[in-house]
């Protein structure tokens, strides 16, 4: 007796082979091509009418990742490393400026937490960029 | 990549008669992706309400992600495979996901037995329930393609020898006694004959 999974491996068998492999279709002349896919319900005038528009848009899209990448790896080169410095040192600097650490203008820079890399940034922002 | 100069695709797909050229058979091929993998299961549905030309769209704007848009070529076999790989994980995709109890009051007796299941490759009911549906698709399938042509002709002994399990081109070409020209051409006219009654079966669904 035949399994059930039999008919589907059979069935799906056909059905690959209905379809044209990537051989077959890199190596269809226009026409081929254009018969193929109207047999399909796309109609190639019209698709070919639309490629200008899509490489255009497909252009305007690369350039924008292209712009955003760009910006992140400026950013990244403008990091300074206050590795050196211990945190002590950090908050010590910024209390000599300010007197007291409550004096620190840390509502305006949405600060968040008494973080390590938050002391870093404050630290980048108030005394750095004045120097 | 050359940054901040907009690729020029022409040039790009030069090799293949240039963007037009490589984007209809980037749409032809979507299509045969489409074609082989609809269905009549929910997943096989949503595949076949699928747009070629969006699919080939969805490939291309992931070219955003690209490192180097210098070897045509490699860029347009990645394309393919985005193509394929849409469709391939929108076939797998699990209708039913799996429940994780999540617990609120620290560990109990036998949660662990529930957060990891004893084997994972195992099938839901529903899973088994929709592969006998697919099963029961294609036995139909074969039984009316099998109509379309007469009980003793060779298409109709090729579909049984598939059934029986045959594939490889040369065995079934010598098991029908056929050249495998003969062989080829019998193929393409039930492989054709399938696709139209699966169409067919998939629009009565």
């Amino acid at each position: 007796m035949k399994s059930n999974h039999q008919y589907s491996k059979a069935g799906n068998f056909f059905i690959d082979h209905s379809q044209p492999t990537e051989d077959e279709i890199d190596a269809m002349t226009p026409a081929e091509l254009a018969n193929f896919l109207s047999s399909n319900g796309v109609n190639l005038a019209e698709l070919n009418a639309e490629t200008a528009q899509i490489q255009e848009h497909l252009a305007s899209q690369i350039l924008f990742s292209q712009a955003g990448k760009a910006r992140l790896e400026k950013a990244q080169s403008n990091v300074v490393d206050l590795s050196e410095f211990s945190q002590e040192q950090l908050i010590e600097e910024l209390s000599n400026k300010y007197g007291r650490i409550e004096d620190i203008p840390l509502a305006a820079r949405n600060f968040k937490s008494l973080s390590r890399e938050e002391w870093e940034s404050l630290y980048t922002d108030l005394i750095l960029r004045d120097k | 990549m050359n940054s901040g100069k907009p690729p020029d695709f022409d040039k790009l797909f030069e090799h293949r008669g240039g963007f037009a050229m490589a984007y209809a058979k980037l749409t032809a091929y979507a299509i045969t992706v489409i074609n082989k993998r609809k269905g009549p299961s929910k997943n096989g549905c949503i595949i076949g309400g699928l747009d070629a030309q969006e699919l080939v769209k969805h490939a291309l704007s992931r070219l955003v992600e690209c490192e180097s848009l210098e070897d045509g070529e490699a860029v347009y076999c990645l394309l393919r495979r985005h193509i394929d790989n849409y469709v391939r994980t929108i076939q797998k995709q699990k209708n039913h996901p799996t429940l994780v109890q999540i617990s609120t009051s620290g560990y109990e007796e036998g949660s662990s037995a529930i957060a990891e299941p004893e084997d994972e490759s195992a099938q839901t009911p529903a899973e088994t329930s929709e592969q006998k549906d697919e099963n029961e698709f294609h036995k139909e399938l074969l039984v009316q393609t099998k109509e379309k042509f007469e009980p003793q002709s060779a298409e109709v002994a090729l579909i049984d020898l598939v059934i029986e399990g045959w594939s490889e081109r040369s065995e079934l070409a010598a098991l029908m006694g056929v050249t495998t020209q003969k062989y080829d051409a019998i193929l393409k006219k039930v492989s054709r004959a399938a696709l139209a009654v699966k169409d067919q079966l998939l629009k009565k669904a």
